[in-house]
């Protein structure tokens, strides 16, 4: 009996004392948040929410188109801005999609459309707004490629870029050379003859096994030579370790070793790196162009310029980001979707006649664009003017095709990365890396049939 | 004699060659914050050669665009807005793990007492529990970790960050604790027993005003990780309202949009709190952390 | 009789308060610890991604891993990454712990500077430190140049070798302060007594450094070693803003994979696997490192 009452009390005030103290800390402990999780009520009498979600690159901007938009439309839509790191977005997307986090609309790359379409991430836009198809004609075909899966159309372009041969042009003509080479094998001499001339290294590559851009890079050179992965089956064309892969990839390693090239890890490392002067040559994405000569940035602006992919072919590859409709929105039903589709018509598409957000990226940021109809858009011609040569650009544009993206690309591309890393590095041979690539790629297409 | 001297000079010789390495990558940070871009890439290296500007602190503070000192060309400017999200990111950091220093402070200090101290079933098993928790790297709990913050509604918020962090802070917090609790003479708390004191009375009135040094010291350190963890902060916060400092930082230096500058002016700034955080945490630690009878 | 009825009473309250108190912390490490190991351990025994049917697996995620190309490459890169940054996190711990253990000139401001860099984000370390060994116009270069040391720049990162050197420098760098704290901390605690004691017998400098100093500080050091071991076995952060991996992939450590495995690939089964494997080595580790420190010292029986 007595120890009944002991024990009553003793616990009474162990528990009171306790809760207090827990009323302190529980707000910090989130079980508040554990209580008020429950689903927000609908609210139809007000506006549309939408959720954006963006990699961060120029918040402001995009905010600040958000409101235009919004006001466009008499504020019928709330928009909610997420953004993140571009360098973890896939990821990010990954965990996002997989925990069904609200997602409306999301920027997505060519490359991951495969993968995101096939997880029933992302939906085809022409199946729900066929008018969608009417953009089709204004769209350069590597940006068309990128942004159609199956066969159908999922996204409109926010961005499209290539990969662009850039050199430091005031240099090389002090140098004394013409002018960029016509191919790899005479760039090897340029190397040389630069080297001799106190550039050292002449030539930086962003290669790194743990950047996704190095497999950008290393196939655009590829391209230069009219290689390519994938036939449309996907079945691998590299196979031949004498073909424009393997031949590349010798390129490298011969280069490397012979200190004309080096790898840099981060394209902001390879932008400094031409900075200090003592680099005239590299391979990177265009935007990278542009932040080369812009004054803000780059001490050297003004320098640099645009040559067409030395090789055979002189092609390189090109690529479109784009705005897609996620599964989510569709399952919020049809007042979401054609919420979505005003949404992305406004940013993707014309606005009263006009593309008028995609103008806006190239005027002010120098993004490129995948709208045909933009190159003849005066003040995106006299905004390009100061970072691209317009006539080499728009010939290295007709050059460019998009990579052929099988659903495990994902897989492949970090498989891919490691091996032409390692051999570009010298640490196994051009044929070994050849051959299990082509290895991997079979075996990936059977797995995941 | 010669002795103490050779002693001195080991230990002065250490002291400078310590402070050099500490030092020397952050010394160049701050150097380049302030030399224009064309200076810091010259070869041969002269960095005073263009004198020092204030452009990158004055852009993330004002929005008001650098100019480098060799303008040629080029029209257009292109430079990260990011950048200017850096202040605002210090402060979510700072509420973030202050937040986790006070989670820890009490969670840590109310379960490492019984552990220093009381006897119960399943002691060293819950305590194994606790302390071995860390075993299997973030990265693998990224996913799972999303899950619960994502079913409790919390993604973007702080408190899903505060959460995590003290998950994850918390075995350390109470492993040193329990290590400090024990070292605590036993005849207070026995006469404090003895005066009629439960055990969580006795943990509030004695123990804990004795053990404030290493309560602080682990509430700090705390802090400093919190303050600094990067993967959980990428993948929860997905605005500037909640977004922290490091992941800010790792932004700015991935975009192709800013200069080697503008990145350590980002990165000068986001030191300061350090700065200032490392005196107090230094004085407390050292005392906190053990308070003898570790053997 | 009475007092023994007492005691048992006693003994009951406190049982009872003693899980109420410690509830709070157990509840949040089961929330988070447990669920994400069982969901780890689950993943990994199953076809988990996006991109397959879900099937169960059995071990040939583990099969998978274990061969792939990437895995004893890294896992002997990792190995010798952690082999060769613990040692000299911890002794340059001991050392740094010691020279501040002493009164000179300029100690205080030494204490705070030396826990800068832990309070850095690792990854913006890694930030930093490529800014100070990059190859065109880093302050390394600039400074060895300007000395007459070297008449040509290093490619610090972008040399295998060296930078292998860089990433572990970096990881001292980062992790050789905490280190310190908890070094001297345990140094600090131990009493007076025994140095004197040594003295008295004529232990010289050294000799009471090993027969009075290491043996006081054994578990402390446990710990460290224990930390370390674990942060270099996952070190993830620094080689991305370091190197990238590379030059090649000489600075590509197993964690990476953990993540590229799960994120990149979409292949959350093998990335589970391999964490799986990772926290296994990790807690082979621990369990090794524990058999050196006498039983009780961290969680002991009543008595403390």
């Amino acid at each position: 009996m007595s120890s009944t009452k002991f024990h009553t009390r003793s616990s009474k005030i162990g528990r009171r004392d306790f809760l207090k103290l827990m009323g302190a800390g529980a707000a910090s402990l989130g079980i508040a948040g554990i209580a008020g999780c429950a689903p927000k009520p609908a609210t139809p009498a007000g506006p549309t929410s939408l959720d954006f979600i963006v990699w961060s690159y120029g918040i402001e901007t995009i905010l600040d188109n958000i409101k235009q938009f919004e006001a466009a439309y008499d504020n019928a839509f709330a928009v909610s801005l997420k953004d993140i790191a571009w360098g973890e977005y896939h990821e990010s997307m990954v965990a996002r999609f997989t925990a069904k986090t609200p997602t409306d609309v999301c920027y997505n790359g060519g490359d991951w459309l495969p993968e995101f379409a096939k997880a029933g991430w992302v939906v085809p836009l022409e199946d729900h707004f066929p008018q969608a198809l009417d953009y089709k004609s204004d769209i350069v075909s590597y940006a068309l490629s990128d942004i159609t899966y199956n066969g159908k159309l999922y996204g409109l372009p926010y961005y499209c870029d290539i990969t662009s041969f850039q050199y430091n042009a005031k240099l090389l003509e002090e140098s004394g050379i013409d002018g960029p080479p016509e191919t790899w094998e005479e760039l090897t001499d340029q190397l040389e003859f630069l080297k001799g001339k106190g550039f050292d290294p002449p030539m930086a590559l962003e290669i790194a096994v743990e950047l996704p851009t190095t497999f950008d890079n290393f196939t655009a050179m590829a391209y230069g030579r009219g290689g390519e992965w994938f036939d449309e089956n996907f079945d691998p064309l590299f196979d031949d370790p004498a073909g424009p892969m393997g031949q590349q990839l010798q390129w490298m390693v011969d280069n490397y070793k012979a200190g004309l090239v080096t790898y840099i890890p981060h394209e902001t490392d390879v932008q400094t790196q031409l900075n200090t002067g003592k680099t005239i040559y590299t391979v990177l994405w265009n935007y990278n162009l542009a932040a080369l000569n812009s004054a803000g940035t780059s001490p050297l602006a003004g320098q640099y310029t645009i040559g067409l992919m030395p090789g055979a072919t002189h092609e390189t590859q090109g690529m479109a980001k784009m705005y897609n409709m996620t599964q989510m929105a569709v399952d919020r039903g049809q007042e979401v979707m054609d919420a979505c589709w005003k949404f992305i018509e406004y940013f993707a598409g014309k606005h009263n006649g006009e593309y008028k957000v995609a103008e806006r990226w190239a005027v002010e940021d120098g993004l490129g664009f995948g709208i045909i109809p933009l190159y003849d858009d005066p003040d995106v011609k006299e905004a390009f003017a100061a970072f691209f040569d317009p006539v080499v650009l728009k010939e290295q544009a007709s050059l460019a095709r998009s990579r052929p993206h099988p659903e495990w690309e994902g897989i492949f591309t970090e498989f891919a990365r490691m091996q032409i890393v390692s051999a570009a590095a010298g640490e196994i041979a051009v044929d070994e890396a050849i051959e299990s690539m082509s290895n991997r790629a079979k075996e990936l297409k059977e797995q995941y049939a | 004699m010669t002795r103490g001297w050779g002693i001195k000079l080991v230990t002065y010789l250490g002291a400078i060659l310590l402070t050099m390495f500490i030092l020397a990558p952050l010394a160049w940070i701050f150097l380049s914050s302030i030399l224009p871009e064309a200076s810091i890439l010259l070869f041969p290296p002269d960095w005073f050669q263009y004198g020092l500007i204030y452009d990158n602190y004055n852009y993330i503070f004002t929005g008001q665009v650098p100019q480098t000192p060799l303008v040629t060309g080029a029209l257009r400017t292109m430079i990260s807005q990011e950048v200017r999200l850096v202040p605002r990111a210090i402060l979510n950091s700072f509420i973030v793990a202050f937040a986790v220093m006070l989670v820890n402070f009490l969670v840590g200090s109310l379960a490492a007492y019984p552990f220093a101290r009381l006897r119960f079933a399943a002691k060293t098993p819950i305590f194994f529990l606790i302390t071995m928790s860390r075993l299997i790297p973030t990265v693998a709990l990224a996913i799972p970790y999303y899950l619960i913050v994502q079913k409790l509604g919390l993604i973007d918020t702080h408190w899903a960050l505060i959460t995590i962090y003290s998950v994850l802070t918390l075995p350390f917090t109470i492993l040193i604790l329990t290590l400090y609790f024990r070292g605590i003479p036993k005849e207070i708390e026995e006469a404090a027993q003895l005066d009629g004191c439960d055990p969580f009375q006795t943990l509030v009135r004695i123990v804990v005003p004795l053990a404030l040094p290493s309560l602080i010291g682990t509430g700090l350190f705390a802090f400093m990780l919190s303050y600094s963890e990067f993967l959980f902060g990428l993948l929860i916060t997905q605005s500037i309202k909640t977004r922290t400092l490091p992941v800010i930082l790792a932004t700015v230096s991935w975009n192709p949009d800013v200069t080697w500058g503008l990145t350590s002016a980002s990165i000068a700034i986001g030191l300061i709190p350090t700065l200032i955080l490392v005196v107090p945490v230094w004085r407390f630690m050292v005392k906190g952390l053990v308070a003898g009878g570790v053997y | 009789m009475v007092a023994r009825e007492r005691l048992r009473r006693l003994t009951r309250s406190i049982r009872f308060s003693a899980y109420w108190m410690i509830a709070p912390a157990v509840l949040l490490v089961v929330a988070f610890t447990l669920y994400p190991y069982i969901y780890a351990i689950w993943s990994s025994i199953r076809v988990t991604s996006p991109l397959l049917p879900p099937a169960f697996a059995g071990l040939k995620n583990y099969e998978a891993v274990i061969t792939s190309i990437y895995f004893l490459r890294s896992v002997k890169r990792t190995l010798i990454f952690t082999a060769a940054s613990v040692p000299i996190t911890v002794l340059l711990g001991l050392l740094t712990a010691s020279l501040l253990n002493r009164r000179f000139i300029g100690d205080i401001a030494l204490r705070a500077l030396v826990l800068l860099p832990w309070a850095i984000p690792i990854s913006i370390s890694g930030v930093i430190w490529r800014g100070f060994f990059n190859g065109g116009w880093g302050a390394l270069n600039a400074l060895l140049y300007m000395a007459g040391i070297i008449p040509k720049y290093i490619g610090w990162l972008t040399t295998p070798n060296l930078a292998t050197l860089v990433v572990i420098t970096v990881q001292v760098w980062t992790q050789f302060p905490f280190a310190t704290v908890l070094i001297l901390a345990a140094m600090q605690a131990i009493p007076e007594e025994l140095y004197e004691a040594a003295a008295i017998d004529g232990a010289g400098l050294l000799q009471r450094f090993f027969y009075v100093t290491l043996p006081s500080i054994r578990a402390m050091l446990a710990i460290v070693i224990i930390f370390e071991v674990l942060m270099g076995l996952t070190a993830f952060d620094l080689t991305y803003a370091l190197t990238g991996g590379g030059p090649g992939t000489a600075t590509t450590l197993i964690s990476y994979f953990t993540y590229a495995e799960s994120f990149k690939m979409l292949n959350f089964g093998n990335g589970a696997a391999l964490a799986v494997i990772l926290a296994a080595v990790s807690l082979i580790m621990i369990l090794a490192i524990l058999q050196l420190i006498p039983k009780g010292a961290l969680i002991g029986g009543e008595e403390g």
